[in-house]
């Protein structure tokens, strides 16, 4: 089958070709190749390792296409939450412990949401730095989307595959939890 | 395991468009597929440590068979028959 612009827009079509034909999984591939590398560069802040983590993630979607189903979320979505698993997994399976450095700005965001005052008190960055630190990875994966990589609720309902306002509520539920450890300390 | 620090000075370093080309390799991935989902062109008797192992199992089959076969026919010797026990 001929593949025309038209079809290479569509990601269903080009879903349904790689059911048929796994070779047609380098369309996808091709698609959407930059993207998942550079979320999951943005996560893991190392070339080499994202180039590795991407081609698993891939590895592992060409291997599970004929599970996708049309939800009705697009299908990077999926292609993103099989990308952000091998994430997870790969902070799990690493012994030493991983820096990953988040921008100043983005940090006094999340004091602002929180209603924190001193916002450019360095002590009080380091004091939110450690309680991102103690956060659990479902958790910080959240604030991560939302914070450190700019997505919409939009993008991060259609991420977890939930409503845009479970995934408010979500977001929202960790940055209280952050705003009650704030005042026990 | 992870840990967040600040970044306080430098802007954050975006990967080129050619660096992220270099880790790009369709044919790479589908010949991991291929490894993943493809039966061994080599028959698994062709393969020597499988062939011993299958003849292990083979050779275990026959002897427990055999044992079987012994134990049962001894059972039917030592079991009178019914002609017996009604004469004796």
């Amino acid at each position: 089958m001929k593949v025309t612009p038209e079809i290479y827009k569509d990601d269903q079509q080009l879903v349904l070709l790689a059911q048929k034909d796994r070779s047609a999984f380098g369309l996808l591939y091709e698609k959407y190749f930059e993207r998942i590398y550079l979320f999951i560069y943005k996560r893991v802040q190392d070339e080499a390792k994202a180039g590795d983590i991407c081609q698993e993630a891939m590895l592992k979607a060409m291997f599970n296409i004929d599970k996708y189903e049309n939800r009705g979320a697009p299908f990077s979505a999926w292609l993103y939450r099989i990308a952000s698993n091998e994430v997870n997994l790969f902070f799990r399976k690493s012994k030493k412990m991983i820096s990953v450095e988040i921008q100043e700005k983005d940090l006094k965001e999340i004091m602002s949401e929180i209603s924190l005052q001193k916002i450019e008190d360095i002590d009080e960055q380091e004091k939110l730095i450690k309680a991102l630190n103690s956060l659990n990875p479902e958790h910080s994966e959240i604030i991560d989307l939302r914070f450190f990589m700019r997505y919409s609720f939009k993008e991060i309902a259609e991420f977890y595959n939930i409503t845009e306002a479970n995934a408010k509520m979500r977001v929202y539920r960790i940055l209280d939890r952050l705003k009650k450890g704030w005042k026990t300390k | 395991m992870r840990t967040y620090k600040v970044n306080r000075a430098k802007t954050p370093k975006v990967p080129s468009k050619e660096s992220i080309e270099k880790y790009k390799d369709f044919s790479a991935l589908s010949h991991e597929y291929d490894k993943m989902v493809k039966r061994p062109k080599v028959p698994l008797y062709r393969d020597k440590k499988m062939f011993l192992v299958l003849l292990l199992i083979a050779l275990v089959a026959i002897l427990l068979s055999q044992i079987g076969d012994e134990e049962s026919a001894e059972q039917d010797q030592d079991e009178p028959t019914s002609t017996e026990q009604v004469g004796g």
